[in-house]
């Protein structure tokens, strides 16, 4: 040195995992 | 300037400010070791008004956990001015210096109109920009701030936003230049630390990470690294992570166990040297803080749980990954100890090489020389923050780089 995605990150996520 | 007349400027500005400190070697005298500061108001509460740590030799920790602690004070909610805020519609940030920045589709879809922001200056070049102040301020996005935020006019909801807030960038020194270089280049480390996690667990596979040969440290680092061993009590493995903005960047690690999480250190400067001692120090000092800390939930990755690439970055274990590492020489380099102009110069126009401009505003300069700054690159990572279980995701600068490996 309270977490869910927006429908805006989840798309970006999506995106840059279908690199792997 | 001297340690000496480092800490008298740093005792100055606690005279100007109405604070004490009190302070301690959390390393019981080792060497390198890590000091801890609390600064209390002059006949005040008995609750510190702002910690900090400091690591290296015994008077460098000392002195730098000084400063750290008066730059978390000048930086913090004592000195925020509501005056100079000035408000933004948050899709116009987005479309502007903020487009290539991760949290742009957050801003860009926000129903707010009016963001809380400060002016900053550009590190050469022309053309002030606003700058979000959740960015480098996360005691403005939190629950108790909602005064603040109403006296600033602010509307915005920062719920999704208060994820990607942090205050690194954020330094101080005991004149503006060196707190300049420290900020850049802790915003450089930074990068250079979220496009590393991107390589190791967002990529094809195909990464092999640089892991410097041990046997071939200078004697001062190979001191800080046989310490760094044995206050972890594991074998340290210290990797050049440089990114290719080019500023030598070394991050000192220790894998996760079922007892704690990963351990890491991390340093950026123009000397590879001093780089490594930075990271190696670091990892001392988070290792013995571990006993001071009063952190709740941080660091829990629970909430990383439902992506599991992510929660794979936030556990941070190379353990596979080192055993495809490259084995490389330390760098061997002329050591100058060239001052900090001349330094943030030539780190400035690293930045430009590669199309980053820096943007620098002055938290506060007391009349003794100690300044407080924060620089913001935009374009460059934050997504270190999902190491802290923070649900983030890289911006485009990351994802160039996952489907570039």
């Amino acid at each position: 040195f309270d977490q869910h995605l927006t429908q805006a990150e989840h798309e970006r996520l999506a995106e840059l995992l279908s690199t792997m | 300037m001297s340690l000496a007349e480092a800490a008298k400027r740093g005792l100055a500005a606690l005279a100007v400010l109405g604070l004490r400190k009190e302070s301690a070697d959390v390393g019981r005298g080792r060497d390198p070791t890590a000091w801890r500061c609390g600064l209390y108001a002059d006949g005040g509460d008995v609750s510190p008004v702002a910690f900090g740590m400091g690591k290296g030799r015994p008077e460098e920790a000392r002195v730098g956990a000084l400063f750290e602690a008066v730059e978390h004070y000048l930086t913090g909610p004592a000195w925020f001015d509501s005056t100079a805020v000035e408000l933004a519609g948050p899709a116009g940030l987005a479309a502007g210096p903020f487009h290539e920045d991760a949290c742009a589709p957050l801003l860009a879809g926000m129903p707010g109109r009016r963001m809380a922001c400060l002016r900053y200056r550009p590190l050469g070049g022309q053309g002030a920009v606003l700058v979000p102040l959740f960015l480098s301020a996360p005691w403005y996005v939190e629950a108790g701030a909602a005064r603040l935020r109403d006296l600033t006019g602010d509307d915005c909801d920062y719920s999704h936003l208060v994820r990607y807030s942090c205050n690194s960038g954020s330094a101080v020194g005991v004149a503006a230049s060196e707190a300049l270089l420290h900020a850049l280049n802790e915003v450089i480390e930074r990068d250079a630390l979220s496009l590393f996690l991107v390589r190791a667990f967002l990529s094809d596979g195909r990464f092999r990470p640089r892991l410097i040969d041990a046997g071939t440290l200078p004697y001062s680092t190979a001191q800080a690294y046989a310490t760094a061993e044995d206050v972890t009590g594991s074998p340290v493995q210290l990797l050049d992570i440089t990114s290719d903005v080019g500023v030598p960047t070394m991050m000192a690690y220790t894998p996760p166990t079922s007892r704690h999480p990963h351990r890491r250190g991390t340093g950026t400067s123009l000397s590879p040297a001093y780089a490594a001692w930075r990271a190696l120090t670091e990892l001392i000092q988070v290792t013995l803080g571990e006993s001071l800390s009063q952190s709740g939930p941080r660091g829990d990755l629970a909430g990383l749980a439902a992506h599991p690439a992510l929660h794979a970055c936030g556990r941070f274990d190379l353990t596979g990954l080192l055993g495809e590492a490259r084995v490389v020489a330390f760098p061997q380099t002329a050591e100058a100890g060239e001052p900090p102009e001349g330094q943030v110069r030539r780190v400035v126009t690293m930045l430009a090489a590669r199309g980053y401009t820096g943007y620098r505003r002055t938290a506060r300069a007391l009349a003794c020389g100690v300044t407080a700054v924060h620089v913001i690159v935009p374009g460059l990572e934050r997504f270190m923050l999902v190491t802290d279980g923070n649900l983030v995701i890289p911006g485009p600068r990351g994802h160039a780089i996952a489907s570039s490996e």
